[in-house]
C-alpha cells in the first residue's frame, strides 16, 4: 500500500525519472551524437564557432546533409542534466553498501569532473603574455574579445583607464548608435557600426556607408579562427561643454589609437583585447629553441624567466609540458618568434596564461573515478572467477 | 628525412640550378637490369652498422637504406633478372650499388609507378602493366618534364592535389632522392679540370676535390692573379673551383660525418665539409674523415681493398660516434630489423588460427581437438612473445615508452588485445577468445606491415617538442590505447555471437551465448576503465602543455566517444534496455567508434593532434565501417528472428 502511495506521488515519480538509467542512457547518447557532429563540423567551421554552438550552448539546430534541420540540446545543457541524473541516480538512490563502494566512488568522481568543467567554464580566465628577451610584464591579454579603452594621454602612472566591455556594444543592430557617458569624463561617447571582423578601406566612388576622413569600415565574413577576427566600430566623441562632435574609426590594428583633444587634454580611444594583471612580474631572460639536428622539427622550447615579487626574485625555466604554477596562475610555453629570426636576433616568447580555480580538479577526479572503477570491476572479476568453474562443471 | 624532403622541394623549385647537370648524369646504354657483382657479406655487415644522421636521429645505414628503398621501390627487396636467373637485392646492397656503381644502379627497376598515366604525362611510353617499376635510365628522357610538372603541382595544397598530381610530385621527389645517392661520391670519383701538374710539376696527373681543399689558399692566389691579368677569364682553376662548389651542393645525400665537438649536434655531409673548407681550412681530423670516405669509390671493384677501406672508414666513424655516446644502439637496431619479429609473428599467428580452425572440426572433448587446442595456445604464445620482444626492443632503441607514433599504436593495441584475449581464454576455456587472439594478432601485424609500407618513412622518428615527455607517453597514451584494444576485442567477440546466431550455430547451447555476453561485458568494463583513465590523463597532459584540460579537439572527442559508448552499453544494460543481442550489436558499433577515434579523426585534417596524420586510409576505413554496419544489420536480423521464434513458441 505504502509503495503504491509512493508511486502515485508526482515528486517521487519525477525523482525516479530523473534518477533512471533510461535518462542516463539518453543523455549519454545525445552527448555522443553531439561530440561526433561537433568533431565533423570543425572541418568547415573551425574550433571556436563549433565550441560555442555545440558544446557551450543550451540548444542548437544541426543541419543534417545540408538540408535537414534537427534541433538538439547543447552539451552545456546535457552536462547539467547529467549532473542532476548522477546526483539523483548514482548518489541519492544508489544502494550504499560499504562492501561495494566502487560505483559510489566512481560516480562521485564524475560529479567532481563535471563540477570542475563548470567552474572552469564560468570562472577561469585565459590569455597570453608576449615578451621579448629582456622585457617584463605583469599583464596578460585575452586571445579573443575586445574592450574599448579610453585613457588620458600623459596621465600619471597608475591612473585608471575607462573600459567599455565588448558585451556593452556587441549586440547593437546595424544602424543603431549607443551612447556611453561617465561623470568623470568631459565627453560622451557614441558607438555605431560595430563589426566582428572588419577592415579599413578607402572610400572610392559613392558608398552609402559612413565615412571618416575618406575611409570606411568594411565588414568581412567572420573567420572560423576566432583569433583572426579584427573588430571595428565608428566612434563619435561629443564634448559635454559645447556639443562639439569628433568622429573617428576604432580599429585594433591601427598603429596609433584615435585621439581627441578636449580642453587641452588629449584622450586616446582604442579597441584592444581584454587584459588582466597578475600580482607579480615575469621577465624573459632568454628564449631557446632547439631543433632536432638536420631537421626543421622543434625539439625544445625553453624560456628562462625571472619572477619578481616585491623584493624577492626567482629564476625559473618554463618549457613545453613544464609550466610555471604560482598564486593560482599558470604560465605555459605557447609560442615564440620571430619565426624567420636570424642567429643572434632578439627573440620573443609567448606564454599562455591561465587562472583556473579548478586547475587540479580533473586530476583528483581521475584518481577518484579510476579507484572507484578499479574497486568495482575487481570485485566483479573475482565474483566471475569464483562462478566460472562452477558453470563449466558438467 | 625531413631535411631530405626540404632539399627535394628546394631542388624542385630551383630546378636547373640545383639539379645535377646533364654532363654528370649516369646515362648508360638502355639495357636490361644487370645485377652487379655481389658485395661480400662481411662488407655488407660493416656498412649496415655505419651510423647516419637522418630525420633528426642517429640510425644504422641499414635502416636508412631499407626505408629509402621502401619509399622508392615500394618493397624492401629488389628482384633482378639476369639470364633467366632471379637475384634479390637487399636494401644495403642496393644502396651500395647506388653509391659505388651508379652506372649499374641506374638500370635497376628502382621506381614504382602506381599509375602509368604519370609516365604518359611526362612524354614516355609506359610498360604494359598500369602499375610497374621503372629504371632511372628509362625515366631519364622525361625527367625534365617531370620536374616541370612537379614544380607546378607542388604549389597546390597537398589536400587539394588529385591522384596524378600527387604521384607526379612523389615520383619527382623519389628521382631527386635517387640522384643524391648516385652523385654522392662525385666529389671523390671525378677528377677536377685542373691537373696536379698545373700546380706542381712533380705531382701526380689528376687532382681530386679532397686534395684541392688543402690547396685552397694556393688556388685562390692563382685565381686572383688570373683575374687581375684578365678579369672574367675562365681557366682550369676557375672551372675547378666551380666544380668543387658544385659538389658542395650535390654530395649532401648522407650525413655520415660526425662533428668533432660534442656540443655540435648536426652530423655533416661531404658537401658541408667542402663548403666549410672554403671559409676556414679543414682541421686535419676532418680532412682525414673526408679522405677516408673519398678513397672508397676507387676501391669499389677490388673486394679486398674495398673491405679494408670500409673498415677504416667504419672505424673512424664509430670511434667518434662512440666518443659522442651516439653509437650504443646502432647495432641493436640492425639486430632488431634483422630479427623480423613482426614478420615471423604474423606467420605464427596465421598458423595458430589454422590450428584452432582445425580443432573446431572435432568435438571439444575429442583427444585430437584437445591436442590441437594446446598446440594453438603454444602457437599463439610464441608470436605474442616475438611481438612483445619487438615492442620492447623498439622501446630500448628509442628510449621511449611503447607508443609514441601511429605505427606503434598498431603494434601495442594488437599485443594488448591478444594478451587480453588469452587471459580471457584462461578464465573461461571456450576456445573463442583463443580464436580472437589469433585473428587480432593477424589483423594487427598485417595492418602494421601495410601501414609501414604505405607510409615508407622511418617508424622511429624524432618527436615534436610537445610529445617529448616519457611520463605522459607512458601514462596517457598507453592507457588510452589499451582502451582502444578493449573496444576492438569486445567487437571481435561480438562478431562471433552475431554470426553464430545468424547461422543458427550452437542453438542447443544457451550457455555458449551467455558466456560470450559475459566476455563482452567484462571487456567493456575493462575498456571503460582504461578509456576513461586514459582520456582524463590526456586532458591533464593538455592542461600541463597547452593550459586547458579539455578543448573539444577531434582526437579528444574521439576518445570521449569511446568512453561515452562504453557508458551507454553499461547503463542501457543496467536499465534493461539491451540484453544479450543488444550488448553484442552495441559492442560491434563500439569497434566502429574505436576506428573513428583511432584513424578517422586523423583524416579530418584539423586539430592539435596532427602528428598522427596519415593519408589514404579513408577508403580502408569506409570499407571497415560498411562491413561492420552490415554485421550490426545482421545482428538485428538475428534478433528479430529469435524474437519471432520466441513468440511462436509462446
Amino acid at each position: 500500500m505504502q509503495e503504491a502511495e509512493r508511486q502515485s506521488n508526482p515528486f517521487v515519480r519525477i525523482f525516479a525519472f530523473l534518477a533512471s538509467y533510461g535518462v542516463a542512457a539518453v543523455i549519454l547518447t545525445l552527448l555522443l551524437i553531439l561530440t561526433f557532429l561537433g568533431t565533423l563540423e570543425q572541418v568547415d567551421h573551425g574550433l571556436f564557432a563549433v565550441q560555442e554552438r555545440y558544446f557551450n550552448s543550451l540548444f542548437l539546430v544541426h543541419i543534417f546533409f545540408g538540408i535537414l534541420p534537427v534541433p538538439l540540446p547543447g552539451a552545456y545543457l546535457l552536462m547539467v542534466l547529467l549532473f542532476i541524473n548522477l546526483v539523483c541516480g548514482a548518489i541519492i538512490r544508489a544502494p550504499k553498501a560499504w562492501r561495494r563502494p566502487g560505483m559510489l566512488i566512481a560516480h562521485s568522481g564524475i560529479l567532481l569532473l563535471l563540477l570542475g568543467g563548470f567552474v572552469t567554464y564560468r570562472y577561469s580566465i585565459s590569455g597570453n603574455m608576449r615578451l621579448y628577451e629582456g622585457e617584463g610584464s605583469s599583464e596578460f591579454e585575452s586571445y579573443t574579445g575586445w574592450v574599448l579603452e579610453i585613457v588620458l594621454v600623459d596621465a600619471p602612472p597608475g591612473a585608471d583607464a575607462f573600459i567599455i566591455p565588448e558585451s556593452d556594444f556587441a549586440d547593437m543592430t546595424p544602424g543603431e548608435t549607443r551612447t556611453f557617458h561617465s561623470d568623470q569624463l568631459p565627453f560622451e561617447c557614441e558607438i555605431s557600426g560595430y563589426g566582428k571582423n572588419t577592415r579599413i578601406e578607402p572610400m572610392l566612388g559613392s558608398h552609402s556607408m559612413i565615412a571618416v576622413d575618406g575611409f570606411y569600415l568594411m565588414t568581412l565574413p567572420r573567420d572560423p579562427e576566432e583569433e583572426r577576427n579584427v573588430a571595428g566600430a565608428y566612434v563619435t566623441v561629443v564634448e559635454k561643454m559645447n556639443g562639439r562632435r569628433h568622429e573617428g574609426i576604432l580599429w585594433p590594428l591601427e598603429t596609433q589609437p584615435y585621439t581627441v583633444e578636449i580642453d587641452g587634454d588629449y584622450w586616446a580611444f582604442q579597441l584592444r583585447r581584454p587584459r588582466w594583471t597578475v600580482p607579480f612580474t615575469i621577465v624573459l631572460d632568454k628564449f631557446t629553441m632547439e631543433k632536432h639536428p638536420g631537421t626543421s622539427m622543434p625539439k625544445v622550447f625553453l624560456s628562462d624567466v625571472t619572477k619578481f615579487e616585491g623584493k624577492s626574485q626567482e629564476q625559473i625555466k618554463i618549457e613545453m609540458n613544464e609550466p610555471l604554477r604560482y598564486k593560482g596562475y599558470t604560465f605555459f610555453q605557447a609560442s615564440w618568434g620571430p619565426q624567420e629570426a636570424q642567429p643572434g636576433e632578439r627573440l620573443f616568447s609567448v606564454f599562455a596564461v591561465v587562472r583556473n580555480p579548478a586547475d587540479k580538479w580533473p586530476l583528483y577526479a581521475c584518481i577518484v573515478v579510476t579507484s572507484g572503477l578499479l574497486i568495482h570491476f575487481s570485485q566483479k572479476l573475482l565474483l566471475y572467477l569464483r562462478r566460472e568453474p562452477r558453470r563449466r562443471a558438467p | 628525412m625531413k631535411r631530405l624532403q626540404t632539399i627535394s622541394i628546394l631542388a624542385m623549385i630551383l630546378f636547373g640550378t640545383l639539379r645535377l647537370s646533364a654532363a654528370d648524369s649516369y646515362t648508360a646504354e638502355p639495357a636490361s637490369a644487370t645485377p652487379a657483382q655481389p658485395w661480400a657479406e662481411d662488407v655488407l655487415d660493416l656498412w649496415k652498422t655505419i651510423p647516419i644522421q637522418d630525420g633528426g636521429r642517429l640510425k644504422p645505414l641499414d635502416t636508412f637504406a631499407a626505408f629509402k628503398m621502401l619509399k622508392l621501390h615500394g618493397k624492401r627487396t629488389m628482384r633482378l633478372t639476369d639470364a633467366g636467373t632471379t637475384i634479390k637485392l637487399s636494401p644495403i646492397e642496393w644502396l651500395l650499388d647506388c653509391l659505388f656503381r651508379p652506372d649499374t644502379a641506374v638500370k635497376y627497376p628502382t621506381f614504382t609507378v602506381d599509375n602509368s598515366s604519370v609516365i604518359v604525362a611526362i612524354g614516355l611510353s609506359p610498360h604494359k602493366k598500369k602499375r610497374s617499376r621503372y629504371s632511372y635510365t628509362e625515366l631519364e628522357p622525361g625527367i625534365e618534364r617531370l620536374f616541370e610538372l612537379a614544380g607546378q603541382y607542388s604549389e597546390i595544397d597537398v589536400q587539394q592535389r588529385n591522384g596524378l598530381q600527387t604521384m607526379t610530385v612523389n615520383l619527382a621527389s623519389n628521382i631527386n632522392d635517387f640522384e643524391f645517392l648516385l652523385h654522392y661520391f662525385d666529389f671523390a670519383r671525378i677528377p677536377l679540370s685542373l691537373s696536379a701538374t698545373d700546380l706542381s710539376p712533380n705531382a701526380g696527373a689528376s687532382l681530386m676535390t679532397t686534395d684541392a681543399l688543402q690547396m685552397l689558399p694556393a688556388l685562390r692566389k692563382i685565381y686572383l692573379e688570373g683575374q687581375s691579368r684578365d678579369p672574367g677569364s675562365t681557366s682550369p682553376v676557375v672551372e675547378s673551383l666551380s666544380q668543387i662548389l658544385h659538389y658542395a651542393d650535390t654530395s649532401i645525400g648522407l650525413a655520415l660525418l660526425p662533428p668533432p665537438e660534442t656540443d655540435m649536434l648536426e652530423w655533416r655531409t661531404p658537401g658541408q665539409l667542402i663548403r666549410q673548407a672554403f671559409q676556414d681550412p679543414l682541421p686535419a681530423s676532418e680532412h682525414e674523415l673526408l679522405q677516408a670516405l673519398a678513397e672508397l669509390p676507387a676501391t669499389a671493384e677490388m673486394p679486398n681493398q674495398f673491405k679494408e677501406q670500409s673498415q677504416k672508414f667504419h672505424g673512424l666513424i664509430t670511434e667518434r660516434a662512440e666518443a659522442r655516446s651516439e653509437y650504443s644502439k646502432i647495432r641493436l637496431e640492425v639486430a632488431f630489423y634483422k630479427g623480423k619479429y613482426f614478420h615471423y609473428s604474423l606467420c605464427l599467428y596465421v598458423l595458430s588460427f589454422l590450428c584452432i580452425a582445425l580443432s573446431w572440426l572435432g568435438s571439444g572433448d575429442s583427444r585430437g581437438s584437445r591436442v590441437l587446442t594446446r598446440a594453438t595456445i603454444v602457437l599463439i604464445a610464441l608470436p605474442l612473445i616475438l611481438h612483445i620482444i619487438g615492442i620492447v626492443l623498439r622501446c630500448i632503441i628509442r628510449g621511449r615508452p611503447p607508443v609514441s607514433t601511429l605505427y606503434e599504436t598498431i603494434l601495442f593495441i594488437s599485443a594488448i588485445a591478444v594478451l587480453a584475449a588469452l587471459l580471457m581464454e584462461y578464465m573461461n576455456r571456450q576456445r573463442i577468445a583463443l580464436a580472437m587472439a589469433s585473428l587480432l594478432g593477424i589483423g594487427g601485424m598485417f595492418l602494421a606491415n601495410k601501414y609501414e609500407v604505405k607510409e615508407a618513412v622511418d617508424t622511429m622518428p624524432s618527436l615534436v617538442a610537445v610529445l617529448d615527455t616519457n611520463f605522459w607517453l607512458s601514462t596517457h597514451v598507453t592507457t588510452v590505447t589499451i582502451g582502444y584494444a578493449a573496444g576492438l576485442l569486445a567487437a571481435a567477440i561480438a562478431h562471433v555471437y552475431v554470426l553464430a546466431k545468424l547461422f543458427g550455430l550452437k542453438r542447443q547451447e544457451p550457455e555458449f551465448f551467455r558466456s560470450l555476453t559475459r566476455m563482452v561485458y567484462g571487456v567493456v568494463c575493462f575498456g571503460l576503465l582504461f578509456s576513461f583513465t586514459g582520456t582524463v590523463l590526456g586532458g591533464i597532459w593538455a592542461n600541463d602543455s597547452w593550459g586547458r584540460f579539455w578543448g573539444w579537439d577531434p582526437k579528444e572527442n574521439g576518445a570521449l566517444m569511446i568512453v561515452l559508448w562504453n557508458l551507454i552499453i553499461l547503463h542501457a544494460r543496467m536499465g534493461g534496455y539491451i540484453r544479450e543481442s543488444g550488448i553484442h550489436t552495441f559492442a560491434v558499433f563500439g569497434g566502429m567508434i574505436v576506428a573513428f577515434s583511432w584513424w578517422g579523426v586523423n583524416l579530418l585534417g584539423v586539430g592539435l593532434h596532427s602528428y598522427g596524420f596519415t593519408s589514404g586510409v579513408f577508403r580502408a576505413l569506409v570499407i571497415f565501417w560498411c562491413i561492420e554496419g552490415g554485421i550490426i544489420l545482421l545482428g538485428f536480423i538475428a534478433w528479430l528472428r529469435s524474437q519471432s521464434a520466441q513468440m511462436e513458441r509462446q
